[in-house]
């Protein structure tokens, strides 16, 4: 008892002049040995999800190169506006960092939040991932042209998907195909899910007709023989799955989508704090300990650099507009 | 490879000292984890998971099923002694282990809790293991019409545990439905009730909800009866054997055991559904086909005999489509499968001809740690029973303090200690004038699958309701609901005809 | 704090009709008549119907009794109830509105004390506990279990 009461009063002196010192001296203090404690990193998404999982290994190894512990804070809900929230209005001070996902520039066109990718200091994407057309293994759709024609010779609304919430990334994903295919967004119904885990259930159980998720949530299924992917929405192949073609080697127009994860800082991070953190997240994107466990998941490793990584957000954000005005899921 | 090879190769890797402390370690752990208010056995799953990154693959499963299991029934715990269920799981029943506990009879509740969960784990067990690829299958069947029912067959279950009065239980229900859709909705990508905030998007997290309604609204009673000068009523002491009757109530109920174990093996191979559920539907049919319904909820062993069974064994069946398709039964095995990717053990039926020696060895983990459960349990319940002889003046501003960090812990932010302060008040007032709490619980669980899983029929089926009872399974679950509810009406409509009873009235207010 | 059965019933049936007000606001779904704004409708009119029977309920059974429509438990017309009552919601607003700035351990510590002083604790056990308390739930949660509990004022000292 006695140790806690000693140590808790130390603490309070220290707490004390700590402030002090930071009335003083505002903010350029810590620079120069940055980092000087833990830092923490916000992840949008659930534990035990591929986002928490990128972020944990990420964590792992930028604990070693900046020798002071980071921990994965999940702040989940609300479709990611929670967490990317919280990353946007932390101290941008380089000791709270996060994963901005894709969602970023989607959740604004919606008019859940004001965030855009503006607001965040871009450090590196780390991972891309696109979509991949998958049907149940018992429907006997030979190749994607198969099922395109069955698409279109068939009435709007006969053919269900379904991969992820309203609005989410698969449902465009979806709707950006169809629309490149020359057919209305609602052809197919999107049929709402709770992620890719329900979808995949439905789509076995038969309740839904097409599935269009990462090749990660589909492996499981796919190696158990009860589903088949017929084509990536990418234009190029998955070095994981070299034999599945894209949509354009299948002569199905060539649209390309992916899901991105990256790490990102609040706004207006200390310029020398924001480079410290991105050299470091450069060395883990090749780092073999990082890309083997990407590999292990299914996850495609695919790093851009901050400057890079800032134009690819602004890019998405255009694309992500054009394919929700298509699906109607703009509201103005 | 013979399967005498296959076992041998699995209990070489189980036998290996450094996986049986991991167990023993992680067990401890989730012990604790569960103990705690508001801690659940996901919470002890995914704080263990930064730690499997650098385990062998047998090692870092024993950590999960060993942790998880454990955290289901050590909820059981500060549910008899305060009042308060550690983990949704042990909510059911809350009410007849601490009224129980009460009356002096703390050893039984927490003997039969602990013995009958043992029992139940293992009886999921033995199913994962003799009829996971069957039952997969049989879950993989589920398509939303089905969840809609399961989920309205779970809400229904309000009618069974609904107390003296079935008005307020309805209210209450009502009101954990309400909660339930704050926040974005999913069908719809909507926010609901958000009133502008954030932090209200990602909805009411029922966790927070919990710890406001149970434990803090329990604080708030016992602070003010103790300054008023009419301390709450003591526990009675229950020294002596953990056991001492245990053995009795068991064989009294051997039925309740295996219906329990029963439903929550299947319950927890559907995805989706968890531990959570399969207490709540096992104490409502329990209560159902007792012969002494009117027993429940006042310190009735019977209940609590169904419903801790069917909550461990949902744990092992949770792990059937995780293991067979990569689907998860509930939150901890969408842990579980990130994990087996990450060492290899890609999930689906692939595994079980690849690396057959490790899924044997899963498979004894479960045993072992389950077994290891009683041991482990009695040591969690004589030292938690040393809290009861804290003064409640000490006990309880501690108390207060671990609500406070446990509901934080939940949403890493304060909003969570906002969620627990107004369900808090809340559950306090509506205590105070007869409305029971825990339909809410149930309402806050099952709403958000309730809604969803219409929404996306319909979206299926195009507004046509037919649709519902078009499929097999789901025409049997929908006659089920139906039938209840078709008997619940004509039931109370003949007690309103009849001649007046004296109305019943809550006995301790 | 007890109301009458017709005064809940009142507050349910205004919670309902407020219900309805908002989810009138609800976009609704293209291409099906089923929207966001269903269930919470649905649950509105229960709250309606409910909160009336309720009303009836307790009309009827009055009509003979009569009595206040509030009554405070006993235990809150007293001051040392609604002290206590009062320390334990301001320990949680307090983590709510002080601790992010100011720190758990701070607000937790000071807190607890002001709490254990209202259970007319002695001063040196009350001191003693708050801090043991603050100090066990910190080491159990912010250091076992890695949650981030705020540090406020001691950020980089504990």
């Amino acid at each position: 008892m006695t140790d806690f009461a000693n140590s808790s009063r130390r603490g309070l002196l220290k707490g004390a002049a700590a402030l002090a010192g930071a009335g003083l001296l505002p903010g350029f203090a810590w620079a120069a040995d940055y980092p000087s404690r833990p830092l923490t990193m916000i992840v949008p998404w659930g534990a035990g999800g591929g986002t928490d999982a990128t972020a944990r290994m990420i964590s792992a190894l930028l604990e070693r190169k900046l020798g002071q512990p980071v921990n994965v804070v999940n702040r989940t809900g609300g479709a990611g506006v929670v967490g990317h929230s919280a990353i946007a209005t932390a101290p941008a001070d380089g000791y709270t960092l996060g994963v901005v996902t894709v969602e970023i520039a989607m959740m604004h066109h919606m008019g859940l939040t004001q965030l855009t990718s503006e607001d965040y200091t871009p450090l590196g994407l780390m991972n891309a991932d696109s979509p991949a057309v998958t049907v149940s293994a018992n429907a006997g759709y030979a190749d994607i042209g198969a099922l395109i024609e069955a698409i279109k010779a068939s009435e709007p609304g006969t053919f269900k998907a379904s991969g992820t919430g309203q609005g989410g990334i698969w449902h465009l994903a979806l709707v950006g195909w169809l629309k490149s295919l020359g057919l209305e967004a609602n052809h197919v119904t999107w049929v709402p899910s709770e992620g890719s885990a329900p979808a995949m259930q439905d789509l076995i159980a038969g309740g839904v007709d097409i599935i269009t998720v990462s090749l990660a949530e589909t492996k499981a299924m796919v190696d158990a023989g009860r589903a088949v992917n017929l084509a990536l929405m990418s234009t190029e192949r998955a070095a994981s799955h070299p034999d599945l073609p894209t949509l354009a080697e299948g002569g199905a127009s060539d649209f390309a989508l992916a899901t991105w994860r990256g790490i990102g800082g609040p706004r207006d991070l200390p310029q020398d704090v924001a480079q410290m953190i991105s050299t470091a997240v450069a060395e883990i994107a090749v780092d073999p300990e990082f890309t083997e466990f990407m590999d292990s998941r299914g996850f495609n490793v695919a790093y851009l650099d901050p400057e890079a990584h800032a134009q690819m957000m602004k890019d998405a954000d255009a694309q992500m507009a054009d394919a929700m005005t298509a699906a109607g899921l703009i509201r103005s | 490879m013979p399967v005498t090879d296959v076992l041998l190769q699995a209990l070489m890797l189980v036998a290996d000292p450094r996986v049986l402390i991991t167990a023993f370690l992680a067990g401890a752990f989730g012990m604790f984890v569960g103990a705690m208010p508001g801690l659940t056995a996901t919470m002890a799953t995914a704080l263990l998971v930064p730690m499997t990154f650098f385990m062998d693959p047998i090692p870092a499963l024993a950590a999960i099923v060993a942790a998880s299991g454990m955290a289901i029934f050590a909820g059981d715990i500060p549910g008899a002694l305060l009042r308060i269920p550690g983990t949704p799981a042990s909510a059911a029943y809350v009410e007849d282990s601490y009224r129980l506990a009460m009356k002096g009879q703390l050893n039984l509740a927490l003997g039969t809790n602990l013995l009958v969960s043992c029992i139940g784990g293992l009886f999921g067990v033995f199913v994962l293991i003799a009829a996971a690829p069957m039952l997969a299958e049989f879950a993989l069947r589920f398509t939303s019409y089905e969840y809609f029912w399961l989920a309205a067959l779970g809400l229904s279950c309000a009618i069974f545990i609904a107390s003296a009065d079935p008005l307020k239980a309805g209210i209450a229900l009502l009101i954990g439905l309400a909660m339930a859709t704050v926040g974005l909705d999913p069908t719809t990508g909507v926010p609901r009730f958000t009133f502008g905030q954030v932090d209200l998007m990602a909805g009411v997290e029922f966790i927070p909800a919990m710890i406001g309604l149970f434990a803090l609204a329990e604080v708030m009673r016992g602070v003010v009866r103790l300054n008023y000068g009419t301390p709450p009523p003591a526990m009675p002491k229950s020294d002596g054997a953990l056991f001492r009757g245990v053995g009795g109530v068991i064989r009294r109920h051997p039925g309740n055991i295996v219906r329990g174990s029963l439903l929550g093996a299947v319950i927890g191979a559907l995805p989706g559904a968890g531990a959570d559920i399969a207490a709540w539907m096992s104490y409502a049919v329990s209560k159902r086909f007792s012969k002494t319904p009117e027993a429940y909820g006042t310190g009735h062993v019977e209940g609590l005999v169904d419903a801790s069974a069917a909550n461990n064994s949902a744990v092992g069946g949770a792990w059937i489509p995780a293991l067979v398709f990569g689907i998860p039964g509930d939150s901890v095995t969408a842990i579980v499968i990130g994990v087996l990717y990450m060492k290899g053990m890609n999930p689906g039926p692939t595994v079980f001809i690849q690396n057959p020696q490790l899924i044997y060895a899963v498979f004894m983990i479960f045993i072992l740690t389950t077994l290891m459960m009683v041991p482990l349990g009695w040591v969690a319940v004589k030292a938690a029973r040393q809290v009861l002889r804290v003064p409640p003046r000490v006990l309880l501003p501690i108390v207060l303090s671990f609500c406070i960090v446990g509901a934080f812990a939940m949403t890493n932010s304060v909003f969570g200690i906002v969620v627990m302060l107004a369900l808090g008040v809340l559950g306090w007032v509506l205590e105070e004038n007869g409305f029971p709490v825990a339909p809410i619980i149930l309402g806050l669980v099952l709403g958000g699958m309730f809604e969803r899983m219409f929404m996306t029929s319909m979206i299926k089926s195009g507004g046509d309701l037919g649709a519902f009872f078009d499929r097999p399974i789901a025409a049997i679950l929908g006659a089920a609901v139906l039938l209840i509810w078709g008997l619940a009406i004509f039931g109370a409509v003949r007690r309103m005809l009849a001649p007046k009873r004296p109305a019943l009235q809550k006995a301790d207010q | 704090m007890k109301l009458t059965d017709a005064l809940s019933g009142a507050a349910l049936i205004l919670l309902g009709l407020f219900m309805l007000w908002q989810s009138a606001q609800f976009p609704s779904f293209a291409g099906t008549a089923y929207g966001a704004a269903m269930l919470p409708r649905l649950l509105a009119l229960g709250f309606v119907i409910g909160g009336a029977l309720l009303v009836l309920r307790d009309i009827m059974a009055r009509r003979h009794a009569g009595g206040p429509f509030v009554i405070f438990a006993p235990e809150l017309r007293r001051v040392q109830g609604i002290a206590a009552m009062a320390a334990v919601l301001g320990n949680v607003a307090a983590q709510i509105l002080l601790g992010p700035q100011l720190g758990y351990p701070l607000v937790s510590v000071l807190g607890l004390l002001v709490l254990f002083l209202v259970l007319r604790l002695p001063v040196w056990q009350a001191t003693l506990l708050a801090i043991g308390a603050t100090a066990l739930c910190w080491w159990l949660f912010a250091v076992l279990l890695r949650v981030p509990l705020p540090r406020g004022l001691l950020e980089g000292i504990i």
